[in-house]
């Protein structure tokens, strides 16, 4: 199939050069070649499954948890005071 | 000097025991052998021999004091870049985590170090977790230690190489597609990838949700059932882990008697075109094995195999691209300077993402993206069911299913990376496993010293790591 890189680059915010382009082009038209074959499987019937052990859904309690994720500040790359800084939102001033 | 050839875990369990010889010892005589072996071989990113010999020493002092240690106490081990301990690197093989200092432990690693385990480092892989090859990090290239000319395999490419060459007593690392057992078949070691939700993922950089599994590296399948039994159990920081999972004696003292009335399934699909001759032949070997020592085999079927890696090729990328997109320039990597939020995504990722990560995200957006999501995910998702389907059916008459681990020894440095569809052909033994859930164990084929080396693969229904792993040991002590 003809796969167009440049938009799913854009929706996946990647900047690519143009020989990236060029060869993910060929590669991901190869790879979804292959995908091709999964549409002449029959699936009528067939429920979907996301994943392979039955999962039941576990519940906490609604109250802020301790943060067992540590403290992620230090490794912010820009912060001002006790201020985490990112780049403005909008492009223009 | 330590010879650290024929160790183990349980023989170095007994030496320090015995005090025959300590934690400290046997963690220097690895951090030795790094020192002279890994410029050649490349399986380390970090090594940290400061923190590595404080807890050999801990463990020592522990021994000296009378205190009771287990199996894994000075256990001299090497992490896959992207198993978090705190205050140490973890890169997961990309340039965008370059300098991301973790700052909680991962789950496994908290019950590793709770055990006394010796974390010399953390090894080489694949950009997030995605290859076959170990070739796509971002930093250097390893090699295999039997052949430096060849692949380790990938993605935990480093752990494999590290423990096959002496490097580490143990490692662990991560199977999202084959990415332990794969690497192990092609260094010669034992690798087992866990039933999905048996080990907490919590702190495991994640690559495809539903397929991520962490699993441990050893020179035996008795070394690797000790380490599986430390990190197994149910964690409330994963939503995914299992509260279900009681795992008994029996994983690391099988019952023979039991062992030898199980039935061994043959599913022809894992024997068809593209096995190496030397693979198949090894195979043979195998299953001659077990037939002269009175198992019961049996062909199976399995239709839908060959449909595996073209859903894996759906579900993964789409699972991948939803997971990296945290990677936004925003929390890790560097900033420049005075641009806008957007300029600031697309310079990122373009920089700090490498080709097979940009490839994924990319295809991951596709496949999810309105107008396709329903040909290609949806649809994935059901082949998916039907590949699970055919392990249920075969598992109705059989209790473990052997298959090469490979259809190939080792490739050559190189030879695949311009070709990503070749490159993901290597995995399409593994594979199925992830699909469905099941835990699947690589063992290496005995009797081929100065050979490249070959795995076969035991897969068990869910929840039976004792039967692939009592099976393994079978194999192993007779």
């Amino acid at each position: 199939m003809d796969f167009d890189v440049k938009k799913y680059a854009r929706l996946a915010r990647i900047r690519l050069t143009h020989e990236e382009e060029e060869k993910f082009h060929k590669d991901l038209g190869e790879i979804l070649g292959h995908a091709e074959e999964l549409e002449k499987i029959n699936v009528k019937n067939v429920e979907p499954t996301t994943g392979g052990t039955p999962l039941r859904s576990i519940f906490r309690g609604d109250v802020s948890p301790k943060t067992a994720g540590g403290d992620f500040k230090p490794g912010f790359p820009d912060k001002e005071g006790g201020y985490l800084k990112i780049p403005k939102v909008f492009e223009n001033d | 000097m330590t010879d650290l050839r024929g160790l183990t875990i349980k023989k170095l369990g007994d030496k320090l025991r015995k005090r025959e010889m300590s934690a400290v010892e046997v963690a220097k005589a690895h951090l030795d052998t790094i020192r002279g072996e890994d410029k050649e071989i490349g399986a380390y990113l970090s090594v940290n021999e400061e923190s590595a010999l404080r807890q050999a020493e801990q463990v020592d002092a522990d021994i000296r004091d009378g205190k009771e240690v287990g199996p894994v106490a000075g256990v001299p081990m090497a992490l896959k870049d992207n198993l978090l301990v705190a205050g140490q690197p973890a890169t997961a093989g990309s340039k965008i985590l370059r300098d991301y200092t973790a700052s909680y432990n991962a789950t496994a690693v908290d019950k590793l170090s709770a055990a006394g385990a010796v974390f010399l480092g953390k090894t080489n892989m694949d950009e997030f977790a995605m290859g076959s090859s170990t070739e796509n990090s971002g930093f250097q290239t390893t090699r295999n230690p039997h052949d430096l000319t060849r692949v380790p395999g990938g993605s935990s490419g480093g752990s494999a190489a590290a423990v096959a060459a002496d490097m580490a007593l143990a490692a662990l690392g991560s199977d999202t597609g084959g990415s332990i057992r794969q690497p192990a078949a092609f260094c010669g070691v034992v690798g087992m990838k866990p039933t999905y939700g048996a080990v907490s993922r919590y702190g495991l950089i994640a690559m495809a949700s539903s397929l991520d599994q962490i699993g441990p590296f050893a020179k035996t399948v008795e070394d690797a059932a000790i380490l599986f039994r430390t990190i197994a159990g149910h964690d409330d920081l994963d939503a995914t882990s299992s509260p279900d999972t009681e795992y008994g004696r029996e994983l690391l003292e099988p019952d023979y008697e039991k062992i030898k009335a199980l039935t061994i399934g043959i599913p022809e699909e894992y024997f068809g075109e593209g096995l190496d001759s030397e693979v198949a032949d090894a195979m043979a070997s195998i299953i001659s094995f077990f037939r002269a020592k009175g198992f019961r085999i049996k062909q199976v079927n399995m239709p839908s195999t060959s449909y595996g890696l073209s859903v894996y090729y759906i579900v993964m990328p789409a699972e991948a691209s939803t997971n990296l997109a945290r990677y936004d320039g925003i929390r890790y990597g560097t900033r420049g300077e005075g641009r806008a939020l957007r300029d600031t995504y697309f310079e990122n990722r373009g920089e700090g993402f490498g080709p097979e990560v940009k490839r994924r995200i990319i295809l991951g957006t596709f496949v999810l993206s309105a107008g396709y999501y329903d040909a290609y995910y949806l649809k994935a998702q059901k082949v998916r069911a039907l590949v699970k389907r055919d392990f249920e059916e075969a598992f109705k008459d059989v209790d473990v299913l052997l298959t090469p681990t490979a259809p190939t020894v080792a490739f050559k440095l190189g030879e695949k990376v311009q070709n990503p569809l070749q490159m993901y052909m290597s995995d399409v033994l593994t594979i199925p496993a992830n699909l469905a859930g099941i835990p699947a164990i690589n063992i290496p084929v005995r009797g081929r010293e100065g050979k490249l080396p070959v795995g076969f693969q035991l897969m068990g229904k869910p929840w039976r790591e004792a039967d692939i792993l009592g099976l393994g040991m079978f194999y192993e002590n007779c």
